[in-house]
């Protein structure tokens, strides 16, 4: 049932398929959607290539090698995903720019003139696909990294002892048995570059997810926005099944194999200081540039009106994501115990349904929402004005319902995800021990699985919540007109160009978003730590 | 409070999918005994006990627990109902609580002085005064085993089901440990169930035994008679080595190569199986009808795989009995005993 309710905005948007749009969408075929599709492909195809070569080589040097720098790397590589993307957009797009500081700092050094040199526009498909790749190759470091500590060292090792060169090692050994943990990272990155909208809109390319958002405020329709919705859920889904496989086979690999794991090898002489170099590159440009950037930003201009808004928008956006973090929690707790208790196939698949929403892009479920909440309202204010004098307005759709409704949508997969593991890791025969001393499936649940399940439910509550406040597509479509949250102000004082008044709240989502990259890199060093003393 | 009047499980049949777990099982055991389920692992003891829990629903059967009908003919009382305590395999002590508050955990109106102070004393009972505040993981293994015993006896069970509660502990500590359990257990007049595979711990522990294989109970009785009286073959091997002697009657005696015996008025068994410890070995002397073909030295004893004719055999002794292994030498039965 709670499952069907999550569905329903997909269901709507592939439903908008056979409406019809009044030419909107015949309009836009013939004008912008080429453009759509070249600059999302392009925009994938670029992101798909770097964020491997990124993700994949340093996660290898960092598992294999011991260098100057290698222990700080191991955790400083994933700082980038603190950032959300369109983050990373404003600041280095702020820095690369004509007038920004470096290319300013390099005319006054060489005595140029505007015309005397080339330098890279960061406002451009290219410059969108640096951002993304800087923003988002953590998700390939991760997998990989999993996938290169968890072979064992003595296949390695017995490769070395056929012969084989550090190189072939890589090539022939250790990056095919880490592909299927790779691709699932990949896969992750590219659903996430399809539903990037903040980087890309600044970076004024046009794609699906910004199309999306343009349809629906610049021609208000929703249909054409859906229709164009449904294209991009086509390949999400497409993405999704790649991950899910892949993500099967790479547990397979993973239990097929209990042995000692690779101990990192110093590297001698000139090299070292090669590898150190190369992990230095991706966290100085997707981190230390940004976060300085901004912090210059605050410290010389700042926003005027910090004072007064930002407490406010800081209450706001604290608010939705407490909300939507306790509300998701509790949804995951009671489908994932659901799951446990009853062996039913139509539940678990059910379950699977309601884990697809953090495939979809934020733009996507808003827009979903739109269409089945005004009409369930439509029906309900009907009715309340025949039989009442009440007047309701537009209590959904125009109150933090819709776009709490959409949080849910989005994030549910991760409580599900973290809590079904945390139930998986508790055998059952305790839960049989709780039932034959007395306790009833209810009392089982609090009094045996949420003590065992706190640090779970804890880890799942903080990501959630750190996600919502970042959260920019769904949020901008689907909140009450003049709510405003920290990342919404951002976005929009950025769209004016007003970017050091925007760099204040960047930095408070920036703080807030370190928070679950330490827990991330704590769960990651813990969960190694235990293979080995097995 | 209803009088004790034990379990009885009848005529249980379980199936998972095509597969056929427990195939038509009765029991009986009465309050204060110790009946102990043998058989091999996958011979469908642990699905026995589950079904009596309640933790898997039963099928087909009955289960009566003091005269009330638990499980059967449309009935399922759940199992946080059921009068049936038990001891998992893996202890299953909830690791985010201390010993005492395990042991609370079943017990009604557990904040209560009284609930904690008989807590308390179930713990100190079993040897465990000093460690009532202990997190199951700081705990050895037989000490969490004595704590999962005690919270499942805090709410004075009828019925208690141990599924192989030993098997996880040293071979020092085992029989201790196992004879201070089931000390308690008869006191308190509970009928127990042990499941086990380990036919020492049948024979030391139990008061009757039932032999079960491929989810059938073969035979039921005193460990001893089982030991001697084997129902057939699978049941004779459950208890170790055994031989099996070719024979013939007639005029009322039992006739093998190795000894004569008389019947009386006993109808003559199927197979005559006779334990390795029930056959003599001596020096051949005038009238051989044997040879040794191989000794192997046990801790107490001494095994010999001995040839008579085309038949092979295993005789037991004790290590003061030196026999040469070169010389032919002569084998007889011992008196047989009645069945």
């Amino acid at each position: 049932m709670i499952a069907l309710i999550i569905s329903v905005p997909l269901l709507a948007v592939l439903w908008s398929v056979t409406e019809d749009s009044e030419g909107v969408w015949g309009h836009l075929a013939e004008t912008v959607l080429s453009g759509y599709i070249r600059n999302t492909v392009i925009l994938a195809i670029g992101v798909g290539i770097s964020t491997p070569v990124i993700g994949v080589s340093t996660a290898w040097l960092v598992t294999n090698y011991d260098f100057p720098g290698a222990r700080i790397f191991r955790w400083a590589l994933l700082l980038p995903l603190a950032i959300p993307t369109y983050l990373t957009a404003y600041a280095l797009t702020d820095l690369f720019e004509f007038s920004g500081p470096i290319q300013t700092w390099l005319r006054d050094l060489m005595e140029w003139d505007a015309n005397d040199y080339w330098f890279p526009d960061m406002r451009s498909l290219s410059g969108a696909v640096s951002i993304l790749s800087l923003g988002l190759y953590p998700y390939v470091f991760i997998a990989a990294r999993t996938g290169f500590s968890s072979q064992s060292a003595s296949m390695l090792e017995a490769s070395h002892l056929l012969g084989a060169g550090p190189w072939r090692r890589f090539f022939s050994v250790a990056l095919p048995m880490a592909r299927p943990s790779i691709f699932a990272g990949l896969a992750l990155v590219l659903m996430e570059t399809i539903a990037e909208f903040g980087a890309v809109d600044y970076c004024a390319v046009d794609t699906f997810s910004t199309g999306i958002y343009r349809t629906w405020t610049g021609r208000g329709s929703l249909v054409a926005a859906s229709q164009l919705s449904a294209c991009l859920l086509g390949v999400v889904s497409l993405l999704y099944l790649v991950e899910f496989i892949s993500r099967r086979s790479a547990r397979f690999h993973h239990t097929s194999q209990r042995s000692q794991s690779i101990q990192p090898t110093a590297i001698l002489g000139r090299q070292r200081w090669l590898a150190s170099f190369v992990c230095c590159i991706p966290i100085v440009l997707g981190f230390l540039l940004p976060v300085s950037r901004f912090v210059c930003l605050t410290i010389e201009a700042g926003d005027a009106r910090a004072g007064e808004l930002f407490l406010e928008l800081a209450t706001n956006s604290l608010t939705l994501a407490g909300i939507a973090a306790a509300s998701t929690i509790t949804l995951g707790l009671f489908l994932a115990y659901m799951r446990r208790e009853s062996k039913s196939v139509a539940i678990s698949s059910a379950v699977q349904v309601a884990g697809f929403g953090y495939a979809i892009p934020g733009g996507v479920i808003a827009i979903g929402i739109l269409g089945p909440l005004w009409w369930v309202e439509d029906r309900i204010l009907t009715f309340t004005e025949a039989s009442t004098d009440w007047d309701l307005g537009l209590f959904l759709s125009g109150s933090i319902v819709a776009v709490l409704l959409g949080y849910q949508v989005r994030f549910l997969a991760i409580p599900l995800n973290v809590i079904s593991a945390g139930f998986a890791r508790i055998r059952p025969s305790i839960e049989d021990a709780a039932a034959n001393l007395g306790a009833t499936r209810i009392q089982r649940l609090f009094r045996v699985h949420i003590p065992l399940l706190t640090g779970s439910l804890f880890a799942a509550a903080l990501v959630v919540f750190v996600d919502v406040l970042k959260e920019l597509p769904a949020t901008l479509i689907l909140r009450p007109f003049d709510f405003e949250t920290l990342a919404v102000r951002v976005y929009q004082l950025a769209s004016d160009e007003r970017l050091s008044e925007a760099s204040t709240g960047a930095l408070a989502i920036i703080a807030a978003g370190l928070v679950p990259v330490i827990l991330l890199n704590r769960l990651s060093t813990a969960s190694q730590a235990g293979t080995n003393h097995d | 409070m209803t009088k004790s009047t034990g379990i009885q499980v009848d005529r249980i049949t379980h199936r998972f999918g095509s597969f056929e777990a427990v195939s038509d099982v009765s029991l009986e055991v009465a309050p204060g005994e110790i009946h102990c389920l043998l058989g091999a692992s996958g011979s469908g003891k642990s699905t026995l006990l589950r079904i009596i829990a309640g933790l898997e629903r039963l099928q087909q059967g009955t289960v009566t627990v003091n005269g009330e009908l638990i499980s059967g003919n449309g009935t399922h009382q759940p199992a946080e109902q059921r009068s049936v305590g038990m001891v998992f395999q893996d202890y299953a002590l909830f690791p985010h609580l201390t010993a005492i508050k395990n042991v609370l955990f079943g017990m009604p109106n557990r904040r209560s002085a009284e609930s904690r102070a008989k807590a308390e004393q179930l713990l100190s009972d079993i040897g465990l005064a000093a460690n009532i505040h202990s997190m199951p993981h700081t705990l050895s293994g037989g000490e969490q085993q004595r704590v999962a015993l005690a919270r499942a006896l805090a709410r004075t069970p009828s019925v208690m089901l141990l599924d192989e509660p030993f098997s996880g502990l040293d071979v020092q500590l085992r029989s201790g440990v196992r004879n201070a359990a089931l000390k308690v257990l008869r006191s308190a007049n509970v009928a127990t169930i042990l499941v086990t595979h380990d036919p020492v711990e049948a024979v030391s522990s139990a008061d009757r035994v039932s032999v079960m294989s491929n989810g059938r109970i073969i035979q039921t009785d005193t460990p001893d008679r089982i030991y001697r009286h084997p129902a057939d073959e699978t049941s004779a091997n459950t208890f170790g080595l055994v031989n099996q002697i070719p024979f013939e009657v007639r005029d009322r005696e039992l006739i093998t190569r190795f000894g004569t015996r008389s019947l009386e008025n006993e109808s003559p068994p199927e197979t005559l199986f006779v334990r390795p410890e029930d056959i003599e070995l001596s020096i051949g002397g005038d009238d051989p009808n044997a040879h040794i073909e191989s000794v192997t030295h046990e801790a107490m004893t001494t095994l010999y795989r001995v040839k008579s004719n085309d038949s092979e055999l295993y005789v037991r002794t004790l290590p003061s009995q030196k026999i040469p292994v070169e010389k032919p030498v002569r084998i007889t039965l011992r008196t047989i005993e009645r069945g």
